[in-house]
């Protein structure tokens, strides 16, 4: 999957056993990843419209 | 003639684990309190059995040894986003300093932490709180002003006598910490956008999940924690003003005027300033909440006249029930 933010951000969180992901950098502007901790961590920000980070249209 | 020990002489710390099993050995913050510490929680009974002579058997110890946590801590800026983490799970950090933590996922599967009781008894013991999640988080202020008060409780899985190295402890006049006084505080009774309010004598904001400790028929200390569910709430103490909230509350609306079944839905954002740096501050916003108003009690000691507002957080129509932003020097995800 591939993620984007509009400006200088890095996030972090866990997975369900409480396992640290991250953090992860969107210092180039955009975040490719096909780790399911990942992937989980960035979809709940990408759904969240208060969060910087989306999904990138421009699937890799 | 000797000194006695002195009670004062406690920091709590606290480190954010990389996992379940990896014990942090070395603190992340230290903390001085207002009240609390971590301590051993066990459960002992005796054995319930009939006895000839009439006399109560010896005891057991249950198999739930584990630990809780307590602690009500000043709002430093920089240890409350590794606090609040442990409810809102993600930390999205912008900015190139200061740094802002945008806190999501409220409720999502917890990380896990490590408490420390440091100095008490002169470090001849040092305590370390391993595995724990953070089961409530509650921020309050009043009129007396001084740092807001973070109320942090855990609930862990094992104590253990063992080393670690202490963090540098915060210090209230250099680090410096949120207050509520000379900060904005909105709320509105009826819509999804709070408007600033200068009646509001006390506040606190409360955010609790249970965690219950679950002993096995093998274990000592327990092995599995059990996670409730989250509940938000907020509460205020108003100087009375008008009577919108008690109509709201009682008659379906602000102008209401017979009783209702609607439950209507206002707002409140709490915003903090910082002691000593200007462009640190804290906010905790809260797009949908019904607040519910008891009608005032009248005092013969003829003091203000004050009304009490129980808010239930519900569901805002995006994001979390509480959204908490902290804007500080820290640039490292929580």
């Amino acid at each position: 999957m591939r993620y984007k933010a509009n400006k200088n951000v890095q996030v972090g969180g866990n997975n369900s056993k409480g396992e640290v992901v991250g953090p992860i950098s969107f210092k180039t502007g955009s975040y490719t990843t096909t780790d399911d901790d990942e992937i989980a961590l960035l979809d709940a920000c990408a759904t969240d419209p208060d969060n910087p980070i989306g999904f990138d249209p421009k699937e890799a | 003639m000797g000194f006695t020990t002195p009670s004062n002489q406690f920091i709590w710390g606290l480190a954010k684990q990389t996992n379940e099993s990896t014990v942090a050995t070395t603190e992340q913050y230290g903390l001085p309190v207002y009240s609390g510490r971590s301590m051993p929680v066990q459960t002992t009974n005796r054995v319930e059995v009939t006895d000839s002579t009439s006399l109560a058997a010896d005891p057991y110890k249950q198999g739930d040894e584990h630990w809780e946590a307590d602690v009500v801590v000043p709002a430093f800026g920089a240890p409350l986003p590794k606090i609040l983490v442990g409810l809102w799970p993600v930390d999205t950090v912008t900015g190139a300093g200061p740094f802002t933590h945008t806190f999501s996922t409220m409720g999502a599967s917890p990380p896990w932490f490590t408490t420390y009781n440091t100095d008490l008894l002169a470090g001849a013991v040092e305590e370390t709180f391993e595995a724990g999640i953070l089961s409530g988080f509650s921020l309050s202020a009043d009129g007396t002003g001084g740092p807001v008060k973070v109320g942090a409780k855990y609930v862990g899985k094992r104590p253990t006598i063992a080393t670690y190295t202490n963090a540098t402890p915060q210090v209230v006049a250099t680090d410096g910490y949120f207050t509520m006084s000379g900060a904005v505080l909105q709320y509105e009774v009826d819509s999804g956008t709070p408007v600033t309010e200068t009646n509001i004598q006390s506040i606190t904001l409360n955010v609790d999940r249970p965690v219950t400790p679950v002993a096995t028929a093998d274990s000592v200390s327990v092995g599995f924690l059990a996670l409730g569910k989250v509940e938000p709430t907020v509460s205020m103490t108003l100087l009375m003003d008008d009577h919108e909230a008690y109509r709201a509350t009682f008659y379906g609306a602000v102008a209401g005027s017979t009783p209702s079944a609607t439950l209507v839905k206002g707002s409140v954002k709490i915003n903090l300033v910082h002691s000593i740096t200007g462009g640190h501050s804290a906010s905790f916003t809260m797009d949908s909440v019904i607040l519910m108003a008891e009608p005032p009690q009248p005092d013969p000691g003829a003091s203000p006249l004050t009304v009490t507002i129980n808010g239930v957080i519900t569901k805002p129509a995006s994001g979390d029930h509480v959204k908490p932003v902290v804007i500080n020097a820290i640039a490292a995800v929580s």
